[in-house]
């Protein structure tokens, strides 16, 4: 086993001594089963409030009619809907009387009253970014009709496109749409381009040194800074900038993030949490050639990061590197501060 | 959610949070977070993927309550980690040898709760110690396949540089 198996190995054995205290773990089960208990109990009493109150059958879609449902026992057959599938027993208005947004974006409420002949239906919210999988619905009022508010994560509401909810029963499913959207914030996803490249001199442990410069552009932001060619790889990953030595020999990179239109304390305070100890204080930028407003930190690992306000938005610029680099490394960070422009 | 299928996911999970936790956070006083993430996930129940592993979503949950803790109080209290190792699990052997492995591992960790990044911390969790799939911590961290890796790769290098690994075959 190498050092590296054992050094996990190490840190699985510590890690699986952490347990909760067993007094404390009894306490959180019997915590959380209550609040499941309170929970369900809600739902069923929200679900009686409505008996017996007449629900409106308006349909706020368009694309919904009320109509077919074909009663097998005496062979009557209700006006036909264009939702409606031949092969199917019910449509999506046969049981959904109205679907609408509460508030915020994600939050619904669909109301209805399900054929007596059906105990429940399955359900199922489609078109979402993430997958959703289907809930049995029991009806336990005495008309058959329910309420489900339904809570979808921000994160899982496309940015454009629709979202239907689903009714299933048996093999039978129908749907409505839920909510629509569409992109209205089309910026484009941070890039970097190479402007030009030219001739230049950096000063390393007193010396000068002939050496190239590239001047990069932040595509939309149009910011634009220099680097040294010891840092002319780069790569965009989930909107971060990533300048780097191609991880040859060590390992050093500036990271560089947009948080657009973002606010210059909240951003340090935020970097800030990222790195744990060791840290030295937070500076303003003064020390260096520029007019921008900014906050940096330095930690004695050989990482830290700036802040910067351009124009509406704030850079968030992360370095690592390894203590023995630390000489060739900060005129090249000094470079990218003091060209940096809007 | 039914309150069998909760309990059968505390008992089940309930450690496994705590630790995510613990070693997420650096302090071993996160009892509160680990019930946050059961009533958010009794709460938030439709939003999961009946195909899913309930262990790694509710980890997702954990992950995010961690996040807005770290945002809420600045916890950076490992030396109370490495205390409570010491105060639970007080161990009968005390030979030299096993005082040095002991120590050294509470270095290691040292290192690594205090020094990296909270994304390595997570990355390092999940598949190192955890063993999760690269699928698996991908789902939990919202990154893709490709980033989890490279991550895990960059943390194994972080640990490396500062001295956690020593032969460099991370």
């Amino acid at each position: 086993m190498d050092q590296h198996n054992q050094d996990l190995e190490k840190l699985k054995a510590f890690t699986k001594d952490l347990n909760i205290n067993a007094t404390k773990k009894n306490e959180i089960r019997s915590t959380v089963l209550k609040y499941a208990e309170k929970k369900q109990r809600r739902t069923k009493r929200k679900m009686w409030a409505i008996t017996g109150a007449s629900i409106a059958a308006v349909g706020l879609f368009s694309v919904l009619t009320f109509g077919t449902f074909i009663d097998e026992e005496n062979g009557n057959t209700a006006t036909s809907s264009e939702e409606s599938s031949i092969e199917s027993s019910f449509t999506a208005a046969d049981v959904i009387d109205d679907a609408s947004v509460e508030g915020e974006n994600g939050q619904y409420q669909v109301t209805g009253t399900v054929p007596t002949e059906m105990e429940g239906f399955e359900f199922v919210v489609k078109g979402l970014t993430i997958d959703t999988a289907y809930n049995y619905y029991e009806i336990e009022s005495q008309d058959g009709s329910f309420e489900l508010d339904l809570t979808i994560e921000e994160e899982g509401l496309p940015a454009e496109g629709e979202i239907l909810f689903s009714v299933r029963v048996d093999a039978d499913e129908q749907s409505i749409v839920l909510d629509e959207f569409s992109e209205i914030d089309s910026r484009e996803e941070l890039s970097v381009n190479e402007v030009s490249t030219e001739q230049s001199t950096i000063i390393v442990e007193g010396m000068e040194e002939e050496t190239e410069v590239t001047t990069y552009e932040l595509t939309p932001y149009g910011i634009t800074y220099q680097l040294e060619q010891f840092l002319e790889h780069y790569e965009v990953e989930d909107g971060i900038v990533i300048h780097h030595n191609n991880y040859e020999e060590v390992d050093i990179a500036i990271e560089i993030e947009v948080d657009e239109q973002g606010d210059l304390v909240e951003a340090q305070s935020m970097l800030e949490d990222q790195y744990s100890t060791g840290g030295n204080s937070v500076e303003d930028l003064s020390e260096y050639d520029t007019t921008l407003n900014g906050y940096q930190e330095h930690f004695d690992e050989g990482e830290g990061y700036f802040v910067v306000e351009v124009a509406e938005d704030i850079l968030m610029i992360t370095y690592r590197y390894p203590i023995e680099a630390g000489d060739g490394f900060w005129p090249r960070m000094n470079m990218l501060i003091e060209t940096l422009e809007y | 959610m039914d309150e069998e299928l909760i309990t059968r996911w505390f008992d089940q999970y309930a450690d496994d949070i705590y630790r995510y936790l613990a070693f997420r956070l650096g302090t071993p006083d996160v009892e509160d977070l680990v019930q946050d993430v059961f009533i958010k996930a009794i709460n938030h129940s439709r939003s999961f993927r009946g195909d899913a592993n309930p262990k790694t979503w509710l980890i997702s949950i954990a992950r995010n309550l961690a996040i807005d803790h770290v945002r809420k109080n600045k916890v950076r209290d490992w030396r109370r980690l490495l205390q409570y190792e010491e105060y639970q699990s007080p161990k009968t052997i005390d030979s030299p040898e096993y005082q040095y492995e002991l120590e050294e591992m509470k270095t290691l960790v040292h290192k690594l709760v205090s020094e990296l990044k909270p994304d390595y911390r997570d990355v390092v969790f999940l598949r190192g110690i955890e063993e999760l799939s690269i699928r698996e911590a991908a789902l939990v961290l919202g990154w893709s396949e490709n980033k989890v890796s490279v991550t895990y790769h960059r943390a194994l290098k972080a640990l490396q540089r500062k001295g956690g690994f020593e032969d460099g075959s991370a």
